[in-house]
Parts: structure tokens; sequence; C-alpha cells
């Protein structure tokens, strides 16, 4: 089938299931939400500074006053904030690297499409997991050196390790970069609860270096937060970076 | 804008200049988010969601002008979260259900079909679908309105055509 073809047979299937204009009865009931709706006193209060101090998209080249004020501001609380964290929290763990391949801290992980290794044991809608499907979780993706056997025992191991000492909404996965190691990570899917193998190599739209171990730990919002490559961190380590990650909630 | 909404602005009545916006924007958002829901009742309570969210950030908005996007945008997000909600409940997924109907019958009909395949689809991989498809937005309003890169909604997009080409030729291929 050609795309045409397809695109029309899609579209015409999409006409035919939406549903149509909305009921009166569920008309009338919208057109009252704004008078039966309060708004909450924070907002009333919030919501017109917001819309003050940050100009609109159309008068940003017109309002550098504004912007500067803006940029200021932010500088302040985040000096603020940073004085309030640095007296109730240990520092966040030196990080070994700010980039691996796609993976760079600061910034969204990429959209790696990764085929989950048998046996699974999260439910998924298919056998392919992205980093947005595990939104809300914190995600630490674990890709060892092929060709290093006990290195790979000793990288599972503090992954274990590390699996006991955080919460169920931490998601630990193991990939694999070359068929080499899809069978023995298929055995430490197995073996170890609640760590999953996830296939790098076959259905990935993005390249994962070769040759050296790395670990990428993917905060809730779906940021790259920490990346180590060449050397991986202990269990100890991972599972404080996990702590300050939760902290930070 | 429309007159009654710009007029309710002018004298300062923000309900009514809400109530105004919301009404013109009803209809789209309902059938949007049918056709992303494939399920009129949940349509209309992802509708109502998002208008009761939207009246409640409405003071944050600051072009009245940009009313339109802006909801589609908070209604997107509101479907998605249900389609999310929905794939981690353990029910039967509707592509199950088309099986129990019969491979016989779903051959026989594209809206079968593909129902059950977009039923088996990942949530974003549906929004991004329908975003293209039935409200034809390009991969640059379909990035702003759901917030990650062009890139991402290119490879959801391709990911999507893709099972859905498959399954219209499974079935094309059952046909007598």
């Amino acid at each position: 089938m050609n795309d045409v073809e397809l695109e029309r047979r899609l579209r015409r299937w999409m006409s035919d299931r939406e549903p149509g204009p909305v009921p009166m009865q569920t008309r009338a009931e919208l057109g009252q939400v704004a008078f039966k709706t309060p708004i909450p006193t924070s907002r009333r209060l919030v919501d017109p500074f917001v819309r003050r101090v940050s100009p609109p998209r159309t008068q940003w080249a017109a309002g550098p006053v504004r912007a500067m004020l803006l940029v200021l501001g932010l500088l302040v609380a985040v000096a603020v904030a940073a004085l309030f964290v640095a007296g109730s929290k240990p520092p966040a763990p030196v990080l070994e690297t700010d980039s691996w391949g796609a993976f760079v801290v600061g910034r969204a992980a990429p959209p790696a499409v990764m085929r989950l290794i048998p046996p699974v044991s999260r439910i998924t809608d298919d056998d392919t997991l992205e980093f947005v499907d595990l939104a809300g979780s914190i995600v630490v993706l674990v890709v060892p050196d092929e060709a290093a056997g006990s290195a790979l025992n000793r990288e599972i191991e503090a992954l274990t390790v590390a699996r006991h000492r955080t919460g169920a909404d931490v998601v630990f996965l193991v990939g694999a970069r070359s068929a080499a190691v899809t069978d023995a990570l298929s055995r430490v899917a197995a073996e170890t609860a609640d760590i999953d193998a996830v296939d790098l190599s076959s259905a990935s739209a993005v390249a994962f270096p070769s040759g050296a171990p790395a670990l990428v730990v993917v905060d809730r919002q779906g940021g790259v937060a920490a990346i180590f490559a060449g050397v991986l961190p202990g269990a100890d380590q991972l599972v404080t970076l996990i702590k300050h990650l939760e902290d930070e909630r | 804008m429309t007159e009654r909404a710009a007029h309710a602005t002018a004298v300062g009545d923000r309900r009514s200049a809400f109530e105004a916006l919301a009404d013109a924007e009803l209809d789209g958002a309902y059938r949007l988010a049918g056709v992303i829901l494939g399920d009129p009742w949940q349509a209309e309570d992802a509708t109502h969601d998002a208008v009761v969210l939207a009246w409640l950030r409405y003071g944050s908005l600051r072009e009245a002008d940009r009313f339109g996007a802006w909801f589609q945008r908070i209604l997107v997000n509101v479907c998605r979260d249900r389609l999310r909600e929905r794939s981690r409940r353990p029910t039967a997924a509707l592509g199950e259900i088309g099986s129990a109907i019969g491979d016989e019958l779903a051959a026989t009909d594209d809206r079968i079909v593909l129902d059950r395949a977009f039923a088996e689809l990942k949530p974003d991989h549906r929004v991004a679908l329908s975003l293209r498809f039935y409200a034809d937005l390009t991969i640059d309003q379909i990035a702003d309105l759901t917030g990650v890169p062009a890139g991402t909604v290119k490879s959801r997009i391709h990911v999507a055509v893709e099972r859905m080409r498959a399954a219209l030729e499974a079935a094309d291929g059952r046909r007598p």
C-alpha cells in the first residue's frame, strides 16, 4: 500500500471515529464551570504577577528590561535555594562525565526505542520501551562492556544491591549494545527481581557508543541527571545519587 | 476571539470572557478527544477536565488570542494522562476485545482493523497520530503542543503509521 492510500484510509477512519459536536447537556454544564469553580487564593495572587513579569511572546523583543529583571530574580531565587539546600542535604556526588553519545546531563533523555528482552518484570503496552514511557520514575540504565565478563558481574552486583535499597518507583535497566551479551542479560533479568534487560541494538533510533561500560541516570522528569562512563559507581554511590534525586522531588 | 469574548474581556468580566472563549473550542476539543480516546463518554470527561484545568490556570494566560492553542495543549495532556492511566490498569485492551469479535469480521472493515491497531499503540504514539492526521497539525506544531523535540514527534508518527499500515495490509491479505 502506498503512502497516499494509507493516509487516505487513516484520515477517513479518523473522521468516522470522531464523535461529532458536544452534547447540549454537556455544553450547558461546561458553560457553568467558570461560575461554579472557585480559583484557589494562591493562584489568584501568583498568576497576575507571572503575567505581568513575563511579557507575551509577541513582545519578548520589546521587553529587555523585564527579561533582565526576570533573569536577576531567578538568579537570586536559585542562590537562596542553594543556601537552604547546602545546609540541609549532603552535596551531590561528583559526576563522572557530562555526556555519553546522545545523552547529555541536564537535557532530556534521547528518544531511544529499547526492545525488552524476556523475561520482563513490568507490564508494558508492547515489547518496546522509551524513557518517556517511564516518566515519573527514576531510571538507571547500565550498559556493560561486552568484552569483560567479570566486570559485568561486578556491575550487576552493584545494581542488585542498589535495587534492594531504593524504592519500587526506581526502574533498573541493563542494556545490550550487541547480540553478544543478550543471552547473558536475559539470564540476569531472570535471576534478578525487578531488573529488566533491554536490547539497544535492534530497535533503537539512537546510537550508543561502543566499548567502555556506562551508567545513565534519568530523573522523574525525563532529564539526564548523571552519566558515568568507563568507571561505574559502586552501590553506595549509586544509592546516594538516587536518594539525592528522590529528595529533589 | 469571538465578539462575545472580546466584549466580556473589555468590560473586565473574566468569567464571561472565559466561558465565551471555552465555548468556541468545545466542539473541536470534544471531537479531538473522541479520536484520541475512542470513546464518547471518555471524551466528554476529558473535555470537562480540560475546561476545569483551563479555568484554574486562566489567570496565567497572557494573550487571549492564543486561548485556542493553549486550551488544546491542556486537552491533549489530559487525554494522554487518561491513556497512560488506562494502559496501567489490568483490563482487557481494545485489541483483545477486537480479537474476540473475530478476525473474519475485522478483515472486512477498516474501522475495526484500525481501531484495534490504534488501541495497541503507546499513548504518545496515539496522540501524535491523531494530531497529525485528524487535527492536521505540522510536526513542529505537534512538537510545540506536546512539549517534545520535533525528532521525537517524527519518530512516534513513523512508528505509529507503520503499525497501522501493517494492520491494514494484514487485513487486506485476508479479504477475499
